[in-house]
């Protein structure tokens, strides 16, 4: 029988009143749905899933690395057309985000993916998109290998800003191009500092950021070459009219851009389909993830596209892309200053999270977000309280959603290797006229740097591979290594598995006297086996570290040789 | 530590690899979980990939280039090389409906912007539309557009005249017919000419000017609830024979809200009227005119904003023609289910949004409408009443999304918007 012929069938209440038990109808004895299974069929089903299932749920099985020399740099510079240039379309930007990749995600139970622009040690090679030699030179003064500040006179352009839309465009006397910003009134000092530390910070983490000099020039300093009353415009509103007989010199941020082509904002979530050297998705790359830890560190409350972009250096049809961490004038806080709580006396603040404020109609009084301090209008709402794990930004920005634990890991042994006299000069070419405020950003950059790295360090098993001598490999725990946390809370266990997973030897939990320690491999795991993987956690405090650290081997005459790292 | 200066060695000295390599992996790891996570992966890929292809061809195509947006990613995709002209699929599926596929064009070069859409979903449901757009940014901001519309549809409702169609006598219900609702099959032929000046920063005054040419006849499939099967065709003026109108307004507006996005505080404010004249002998001829009135006032913290608003229309006709019973007015307006007609209507709202989080707001709202031969006749009695909530998703400067359900007598309505806002006023061309 047909259910079509059976008229009562064709109400969706009477399903729905669960008339029809266990695929057999109680008003039409006998009958059977076309697509109902009888139960010992669905019973089977259950039972082979579940079987396989459990069949493989226990097994870990390691990955496989070649046996290869580790790539240290990767050849993403090789001559390509000139790209399309792809603008931020900020309005599709926020459907997409909040929408169909929010959507998307929430229907996708896969991790995600493994950073795809790593090498085989989990470290990321020099690429165009991360250069770490050369960093320190963009803190030195005069500047080497830089263009420096621009060069006066200045041009002015009628050019829009690529990097924000406020500003100025202007040629310097040597013909580079420079985009110029000031403070707002109310914080003087704020923005541009924000934007010259920052851009240092960023590049000397490895990232490519742009030249960013504080200027001070006057009306004088500039010139144009017709009578365009735009362009005078322009520049009235970076310059006010000086007083009689007085030179109104204002100070601003000179940000070197573009170094060549300006192609556009990076996509966040997809490689460029016209460029050939770029082929993993950006929202997996590692360079792009780190932006979560930068942002947390450095106060970065707006990652969004507009914050990278893309430039073609080169001739046309001989040149290729970098790719370039830009707009830092809302870092350190700046974009983030509270001005009062109160405005025409409404509350400002949003009262809490999503959820909260959804509950409770926003009508929930909720604790005020505190006015930020006027103590240092140069410093923007930039303390030393800092939440790695819950920093995020509204959109969602896509590689700092799928952010993995390595990658945290990577960003912050980048923040940790900077040296503090870096910091201290990053701070000192900000050119801040008060002391006090320069000394108060320092630490405040310390600290936050010690809580992210902190944070970071602990969603991993932080063991770095120091050397091999014949099976004796020697290790060190960055945690302890970086002075976070004593020896004496740290326990380590592990195990030394093949290839296919299977376990070969224990290790048992001991304590590293020191940030170094050394694990021997039996000799006849070594003998028997072609690869083998020594699988490390930690334990901080009586704490298991959520991620292992995995070691892979090929025994290689009476030593090791390192195939890869996977933290 | 002849292993450990082979090491060294190998690190000093640079090894170039291609990006697709660099990792060395030859296998990636298989998680413990692994299993159950693919098992969730395959049953979970089609409703995923069905809502991710949906969003792209149906949510982002129609709705924001409904609006002359231009789509970068789609852009890329569809469009012609100088990224002047794009083509793009379109899908819509309403259940109840059947399915509707169709393609839609857009050209967009410096102040003019141009769409052309079309759509298939049987020989009762097609669309051809295009529209023309031209924008000055010269000292008084204007814009002109035209445009022209072709469409089919069918299994539209006729309720009746009045609030209570049941009880009021111009509703003539054929004898021994148990259903009150007629179904109806429309072909329009519409064009449109339009012209918006702002006078002043929050003054805009639009004239328009509209040919529609309708054809309504009972709805093929709908047997005993065919219009003509409901109604005694005497009391239906309109059906089952074409009608041509021309339709001018004048509208005034008023809207002192800094934008359109966010929860912000403001008044807005519109006037109209215009005139319908039926072409040729038997054509009706009447005059419409309205006033809606929305304040958007804080409450409490400035993103919240509580609004209630007010929309009252009417048309009177002019001479003997009667006027046709499609041109007798609705409640667009109204977010619940209402499908009475008469020569006024009334919808008075309360909506209040606040802010959840940066570019998302929620709404909760509360519409009540009624109709009415007069407006001295308008009454609670017989006034219908819906409630809902929802949540927009919107730029700094206008709407861009908005999800809301709607609840009224039992029944429930789901509203989802993707791309810019219209104008917030209603809109008498477009019906």
């Amino acid at each position: 029988m047909k259910w079509q012929d059976v008229p009562f069938r064709k109400d969706p209440r009477l399903r729905s009143k669960s008339l029809v038990v266990d695929g057999h109808d109680p008003l039409c004895p006998g009958s059977r749905l076309p697509g109902d299974v009888m139960p010992s069929r669905w019973l089977a089903i259950a039972v082979i899933v579940l079987g396989c299932l459990s069949a493989t749920s226990c097994v870990h099985r390691p990955a496989r690395f070649a046996d290869r020399p580790i790539v240290t740099d990767i050849a993403d510079d090789a001559p390509i057309d000139l790209p399309r240039r792809i603008e931020l379309n900020w309005d599709w930007y926020l459907s997409d985000a909040f929408l169909r990749r929010s959507l998307f995600d929430a229907l996708n139970p896969n991790r995600p993916d493994d950073a795809g622009d790593i090498n085989a040690v989990d470290e990321v090679p020099r690429s165009s998109w991360y250069q770490p030699e050369g960093a320190e030179l963009a803190l030195l003064d005069p500047p080497i290998l830089q263009d420096g500040p621009p060069m006066l006179p200045l041009t002015v352009l009628h050019d829009s800003p690529r990097i924000r839309s406020d500003g100025l465009c202007v040629l310097d006397a040597r013909n580079y191009r420079y985009e110029l910003r000031r403070d707002d009134s109310e914080r003087p000092e704020m923005r541009t500092s924000a934007a010259a530390i920052a851009s240092r910070l960023i590049r000397a983490v490895g990232l490519l950021s742009p030249e960013v000099h504080i200027v001070f020039l006057s009306e004088q300093d500039f010139r144009w070459p017709t009578e365009d009353r735009t362009l005078h415009s322009s520049l009235r509103a970076l310059i006010p009219p000086a007083p009689a007989n007085a030179d109104s010199i204002v100070r601003m941020s000179a940000t070197r851009w573009p170094v060549g082509i300006d192609v556009g904002v990076t996509d966040p979530f997809d490689a460029r389909d016209d460029d050939p050297n770029d082929v993993v998705p950006h929202r997996n790359r590692r360079t792009m993830r780190a932006l979560k830890v930068l942002g947390a560190w450095l106060g970065i409350s707006s990652i969004n596209p507009s914050k990278t972009r893309d430039v073609y250096v080169g001739s046309p049809g001989y040149g290729h892309l970098r790719h370039y961490v830009v707009g830092m004038e809302d870092a350190l806080g700046a974009a983030s200053v509270v001005k009062s709580d109160k405005k025409q006396g409404l509350r400002t603040d949003l009262g809490g999270g999503p959820g909260f404020n959804f509950l409770t109609l926003g009508l929930w009084p909720g604790s005020l977000r505190p006015v930020t301090q006027t103590r240092w209008l140069a410093i923007g709402d930039f303390d030393e309280n800092v939440d790695p794990a819950d920093f995020t930004t509204s959109p969602p920005y896509a590689p700092m959603t799928h952010v993995r634990a390595a990658d945290g890991y990577w960003a912050a042994k980048r923040i940790a290797s900077i040296p503090t006299k870096t910091i201290v000069q990053a701070v000192r070419h900000a050119r801040i006229h008060d002391p006090s405020a320069e000394k108060k950003l320092i630490d405040v950059l310390l600290q936050r740097r010690h809580a992210v790295v902190k944070f970071w360090y602990s969603q991993v098993t932080p063991a770095e591979m120091v050397h091999i001598e014949a099976r004796k490999v020697t290790l060190r725990d960055e945690a302890i290594s970086r002075g976070l946390i004593p020896p004496t809370s740290v326990q380590y266990h592990g195990e030394i598995v093949d290839d296919s997973g299977v376990v070969q030897s224990r290790i048992p939990r001991f304590e590293p006297a020191t940030e170094s320690f050394e694990i021997q491999i039996p000799r006849k795991v070594a003998e028997t086996n072609d690869r083998i993987v020594l699988r490390l956690q930690v334990e901080v405090d009586g704490k298991r570290a959520p991620r292992v650290c995995e070691m892979h081997f090929r025994p290689v005459a009476h030593s090791l040789r390192l195939l890869g790292i996977q933290h | 530590m002849r292993a450990s200066a082979e090491q060294e060695h190998e690190a000093r000295v640079p090894v170039v690899g291609t990006p697709k390599s660099a990792t060395g992996r030859e296998r990636e790891t298989f998680e413990s979980d692994e299993s159950g996570r693919t098992v969730a992966d395959v049953a979970l890929y089609l409703p995923r990939n069905v809502l991710d292809l949906l969003f792209i061809t149906t949510g982002a195509a129609s709705g924001l280039i409904e609006d002359e947006q231009v789509v970068p990613r789609l852009k890329d995709t569809f469009y012609s090389e100088n990224h002047e002209i794009g083509v793009f699929p379109t899908a819509f599926v309403e259940t109840g409906f059947t399915p509707n596929i169709g393609a839609r064009m857009i050209a967009s070069i410096d102040n003019f912007a141009s769409t052309l859409r079309a759509g298939y979903g049987g020989p009762d449901s097609t669309v051809v539309e295009s529209r023309i757009r031209m924008t000055s940014g010269c000292r008084i901001p204007l814009s002109l557009s035209i445009e022209w519309l072709q469409d089919r549809r069918t299994d539209l409702v006729f309720m009746g005249l009045g609030p209570s169609p049941e009880q009021d006598p111009r509703n003539q219900f054929r004898p021994l017919q148990l259903s009150r609702n007629g179904l109806y099959r429309e072909r329009r032929q519409r064009m449109i000419a339009g012209v918006g000046v702002r006078l002043a920063p929050d003054w805009v005054l639009v004239l328009s000017n509209g040919l529609k040419s309708r054809h309504v006849d009972d709805a093929p499939d709908a047997g005993s609830d065919q219009l003509s099967r409901v109604f005694e065709p005497s009391s239906i003026p309109g059906a089952n024979r074409i009608t041509r109108t021309v339709y001018t307004e004048a509208a005034l507006r008023f809207d002192s809200r800094e934008n359109r996005g966010a929860p912000t505080t403001g008044a807005m404010m519109e006037a109209y009227g215009g005139v319908y004249n039926g072409i040729r002998s038997q054509g009706a001829s009447a005059v419409a005119s309205g006033v809606r009135w929305a304040a958007f006032l804080p409450l409490y913290r400035v993103t919240n904003v509580i609004s209630p608003r007010i929309t009252i229309d009417s048309i009177t006709p002019l001479g003997d023609a009667p006027l046709p019973f499609f041109d007798y007015l609705s409640a667009a307006d109204f977010r619940g289910f209402d499908g009475r007609r008469d020569r006024v209507v009334m919808v008075a709202s309360v909506d209040y949004r606040w802010t959840l989080i940066q570019y998302i707001a929620a709404r909760v709202f509360g519409d009540a409408t009624n109709v009415a031969p007069e407006v001295s006749s308008l009454a609670l009695e017989h006034a219908r009443y819906a409630w809902g909530l929802g949540f927009d998703l919107h730029s700094a400067s206008t709407q861009i999304g908005r999800v809301a359900a709607s609840f009224s007598q039992g029944d429930m309505r789901l509203f989802l918007s993707l791309g810019v806002a219209p104008s917030g006023f209603g809109d008498r061309q477009h019906r």
